[in-house]
């Protein structure tokens, strides 16, 4: 038989804790990292390591993402104890919609990578392509034959 | 016929994934496996919804004709 499945995706980057080892030995660092800065060309935005508040005071991150559309900049940071990834701004002022596609784009990304990787570690002979939706925006395609 | 994952990777990482060509419970089998690859890389997988494939469906992939199936003239 075979069947369609729909899901909806999470980061944690958990699998280095969980051996004792700190969260930047995860394999999941370097495929958020690729997603941070494939996410910062697509969109036209840079790479630093903190993101400011309304009050224009800078808070350290692991990643940020700072463009014209958004100034003060988005925050991303891995929990040290339990891998979360956490997205942070402030919103104030309008950024509330482009913070959002932001992050949403960094998740797309970071989910086409581990799709892509996961496929080869199966053995797949992998493709991938992108399409652009005049609605839902960015998709991308991913096929794996055996 | 080969064994073929068409994976569709939406806004926020949504995504939708079709096997086809699998035979019996396989499927299902290649499903956890893509599952728990994707957790090792730091991708939480959290299933919507599951659907099977039809019988016709199945067919179509395999390029067998339906018996049941035939065209009749309608005038």
């Amino acid at each position: 038989m075979s069947h369609i499945s729909s899901y909806k995706t999470e980061i944690q980057l958990d699998s280095a804790l969980s051996q004792g080892l700190p969260v930047e030995e995860d394999p999941g660092w370097d495929i958020l990292n690729d997603a941070i800065y494939a996410t910062a060309e697509e969109m036209n935005l840079d790479v630093t390591r903190s993101f400011r508040d309304y009050y224009g005071r800078a808070i350290a991150c692991d990643w940020a993402l700072v463009g014209p559309d958004i100034p003060r900049g988005i925050g991303i940071t891995v929990d040290r104890k339990t891998g979360e990834v956490v997205f942070s701004c402030d919103p104030y002022g309008g950024f509330e919609r482009i913070a959002g596609e932001i992050k949403d784009r960094v998740v797309q990304n970071y989910a086409s990578l581990c799709v892509a990787k996961a496929l080869s570690a199966l053995n797949y002979n992998v493709e991938v392509d992108e399409v652009k939706h005049p609605v839902e925006g960015k998709k991308v395609l991913i096929k794996g034959v055996l | 016929m080969s064994r073929r994952v068409d994976v569709e990777i939406g806004r926020a990482g949504q995504v939708r994934i079709e096997f086809s060509g699998f035979e019996g419970d396989l499927c299902y089998e290649e499903a956890e496996a893509l599952a728990r690859a994707l957790r090792s890389l730091g991708l939480k997988a959290v299933p919507l919804s599951v659907v099977p494939k039809s019988p016709s469906e199945i067919e179509a992939e395999i390029g067998m004709e339906d018996p049941q199936r035939r065209k009749v003239p309608v005038n």
